[in-house]
Formats: C-alpha cells, sequence, structure tokens
C-alpha cells in the first residue's frame, strides 16, 4: 500500500516539475523571441516599462523556481533526509 | 512621444549574448544562488562585480541584480514564512527606512553616473564594494574568534547594550527581541542604501540584525528577504524607469540562481554552523580583495592614474582569478560536502545487508 502511495507521489511530483518545465521555457521561448519589442517598452522611460518588467521577473521566477524546487526537494533533498538512513548513521 | 525621449542607457553598451556570455551569465546566477541559499543573504556581491568583468557596465549590472533579487526573494520569503521565520511587524518598520536608503543610494549612484560619466560610477562601486566587504569580513571574523573563546553566549559579545534601550523601545513577536526603534531604523537605512547602491544589502543586513538586534540568524534570513521583496521591488521600479535594465540578463541569471538557491539551502542541512561563518568570512574576503585590484584600473580610466596597458591586463587577470576562484572553490567545498554525505548515508545500508 505504501508503495503504491510512493510511486503516486512520485508520478504527480514529476508531472507537475514536467509541467513547471515546459511552462518556463515556452515563457522564456517568448520573451526572447519578442526581445525587441520588449527592448523598445523597457527602454521607454515610462511605467509601463516597470509593469512589464515586474511581470516578467515575478512569472520567471514562479515558474522556474517551482520547477528547480520541486525536482531538488523531490530528489536531493529526500535523498539527505532520508530517516532510513539516518538511523543508520548512528 | 515617449519614444522621442533618449534612455540613459542609449549613451551604455548592451552586452552581445555569445553563447560564452550566456553560459557564464547562467554560471554567475548559480554561483550567487549557491550563496544566497548558504548564508541566507549575499550572492549580489559576486554577481554584480563577475557581470562588470564581462562588460556589463556597473549602473547596469547593479540594476540587473537588484531587479533578479526580487524575484529571487518572493520565492525565498515565501519558504521562510511557511516556517515562521518572517517578522512582520519589524520588517515593516525597517521598510520605511530602508526605502530612504535606496532612495538615497539611486540619486548618488545616477547623479555621478549623470554628472562624471561611466568610469566614476564604475570606481564609486568598486570602491564601496571594497569598503562594505572588508568591514563584513573583519565583523564575522572577530565573530568567528568570540565564539571559539565563548560558546555558551555567541551572540552576546557583540550587542551594544545601552544603544538598544533607546526609546522608543519596541518588542518584536517573531524574533522575540525589545530594541530601539533608532536602530532598526539605522539598519534599514544602511541596508537600503547599500542595496540600492552595490545590489549588497542582505550581506550587511542579516549580520546587523543578528549582532545589533540580537535577532537568531533563521529570523534574520527569513525577515531580510521579506525586505529584499519591497527594496528589489524599488530598485527595479527606479533603475527601469531611467533604462538602465536588460532583461535578458536576469532572465539568465535566473536559470543558474534558481538552482543554487536550493542546493545553498539543502546544504545547510550538512554544514555547521562554524563552517558557514568560515565560508562566508574567506568568500567575502577574497572578494574584497579581487575589487582592490580593479580600483587602478578604474583610477586609469578616470585618469588619475598612468600604467603600463599590460599591466593593468595583469590586475584584471589576478583580479578576476581571485574573484572567481573564491565562490568556485567555495561551491566545489559544497559538492563534496553533499556528495560524501549521501555515500556516508548510503554506505552503513550496504554494510547491513
Amino acid at each position: 500500500m505504501k508503495q503504491l502511495m510512493s510511486v503516486k507521489t512520485q508520478n504527480k511530483f514529476i508531472l507537475w516539475v514536467l509541467f513547471y518545465a515546459l511552462t518556463s521555457m515556452a515563457f522564456y521561448y517568448l520573451v526572447f523571441f519578442f526581445n525587441q519589442h520588449i527592448t523598445q517598452i523597457t527602454q521607454n522611460k515610462d511605467i509601463r516599462a516597470t509593469l512589464l518588467v515586474l511581470l516578467i521577473v515575478v512569472c520567471a521566477s514562479g515558474l522556474y523556481g517551482n520547477t528547480a524546487s520541486l525536482f531538488l526537494k523531490n530528489t536531493l533533498e529526500r535523498k539527505l533526509d532520508d530517516p532510513r538512513q539516518e538511523r543508520n548513521d548512528h | 512621444m515617449v519614444s522621442t525621449i533618449p534612455a540613459i542607457s542609449d549613451t551604455l553598451n548592451l552586452i552581445t549574448l555569445t553563447p560564452q556570455n550566456i553560459t557564464m551569465l547562467i554560471g554567475i546566477g548559480f554561483l550567487g544562488g549557491t550563496m544566497s541559499g548558504l548564508l541566507g543573504s549575499g550572492g549580489a556581491f559576486i554577481m554584480t562585480p563577475a557581470m562588470m568583468s564581462l562588460g556589463v557596465p556597473g549602473i547596469m549590472a547593479v540594476a540587473a541584480n537588484i531587479t533578479h533579487k526580487f524575484g529571487k526573494a518572493i520565492q525565498g520569503a515565501r519558504k521562510h514564512n511557511e516556517l515562521g521565520n518572517v517578522d512582520k511587524k519589524l520588517g515593516l518598520i525597517m521598510f520605511l527606512a530602508l526605502f530612504a536608503g535606496v532612495r538615497m543610494a539611486y540619486y548618488a549612484n545616477s547623479g555621478i553616473m549623470e554628472q562624471l560619466g561611466e568610469a566614476y560610477s564604475n570606481l564609486y562601486i568598486n570602491s564601496l564594494f571594497v569598503l562594505v566587504l572588508s568591514f563584513v569580513t573583519i565583523l564575522i571574523t572577530y565573530d568567528i574568534a568570540k565564539r571559539k573563546k565563548a560558546v555558551s553566549k555567541p551572540n552576546q559579545a557583540m550587542k551594544p547594550s545601552l544603544l538598544l534601550n533607546i526609546p522608543p523601545v519596541i518588542y518584536f513577536p517573531v524574533a522575540k527581541v525589545r530594541v530601539s526603534l533608532w536602530i532598526v531604523l539605522l539598519v534599514g537605512l544602511i541596508t537600503g542604501y547599500l542595496a540600492g547602491t552595490v545590489g549588497v544589502g542582505g550581506f550587511v543586513g542579516v549580520p546587523a540584525m543578528i549582532y545589533l538586534l540580537g535577532i537568531s540568524p533563521y529570523v534574520a534570513a527569513g525577515t531580510e528577504l521579506f525586505l529584499a521583496i519591497f527594496s528589489g521591488a524599488y530598485g527595479a521600479y527606479l533603475y527601469t524607469l531611467n533604462g538602465y535594465l536588460d532583461i535578458r540578463i536576469v532572465l539568465l541569471l535566473y536559470l543558474g540562481s534558481l538552482i543554487g538557491i536550493n542546493i545553498g539551502a539543502i546544504a545547510t542541512k550538512i554544514v555547521t554552523d562554524l563552517q558557514i561563518r568560515l565560508i562566508m568570512a574567506i568568500t567575502v574576503g577574497m572578494v574584497a580583495l579581487s575589487r582592490a585590484f580593479s580600483i587602478p584600473v578604474n583610477l586609469v580610466d578616470t585618469g588619475h592614474l598612468a600604467i603600463k596597458v599590460q599591466f593593468m591586463e595583469i590586475l584584471n587577470l589576478i583580479s578576476n582569478i581571485v574573484l572567481f576562484g573564491s565562490v568556485i572553490t567555495m561551491v566545489l567545498i559544497l559538492t563534496c560536502l553533499i556528495i560524501n554525505k549521501l555515500i556516508k548515508k548510503s554506505s552503513p545500508v550496504k554494510n547491513r545487508s
């Protein structure tokens, strides 16, 4: 039962990582593809420049940040936190 | 109508994104992110000079760094808030002073840039870097020495109790300290000024909160990240409004830094408190040294010094070796510690089976 739960959790985590990774890639592609237009806006001394930059920053850090966080939490951190192995240390 | 107004960045050189530059920016982000994740603050002190080494003008490197900090702080503060490490009352009071500090820094930076030009702007940023980082190195080294002598009372050694009691005195429930409003405002002002000038706010703000306000390192780190959201957003607002920001640099930095933050945070579970402080002292000291090597080059650019081009190249090379060497060494040490821990954890299981 526990193994089944573990597999389900594992599948869910992989799906979320894939979702965030693909969305991040699409977002980065859009920003770099339309970079000239974005630069035109960000080079104007205008409130729109700031709003656009903040929007891009929040989206990029949110999407890519979740990808990195979820992936490392379920791989490296889980290995280091494994309580079964922790007990064997002592 | 708006497009007829020339942006200030028209006078600056935008970096060309070659595969080499892209890789370097991702690498810089990773190194800076790992520093932030491990030490709770910092990262900017390596990222800003490293970007300058790639040819990004000083003020644009600061703009990219402070904008990058905004998104990074949102992620970090969210995690710390879940753990109960954010004192919002302290954060909001400090924010008022921090706001003034960032504003002062912006006027100083853009004033130098507009009045004296890029060479003086770079000299100013580098000089401030050397001064601040040397002070922080001495402070941490002093603390390490004190801790070795008095292990039982680590935070009491440097607490100026007289200053802390100047009225009005406020109690902060999450941080569990009672401290003078003036000290809180002073710490906020200095943090804001440094964040706005060189992008290094937390590296002064966190030690100041720990040693001057007597707050635990975890709450200091969490509150600093909470503050960094505001200082980052306000800094991004000011620099973007004057056309200093290249958004491509920010996005490339994220590719490395958001992985580095997580690895650095995970590493805090296996690195001891003293090891962290030693790493911090060595790294910050080496970065200060690296920037000190580049000051003669800045002086040549401003026309205050005349040295041979070959000598300048040697100085630049030494500066880059010391700068990148310090953080690469730190990241390698961390990687070795993590791998060592993983091997240690898996080996007893194998022995038993």
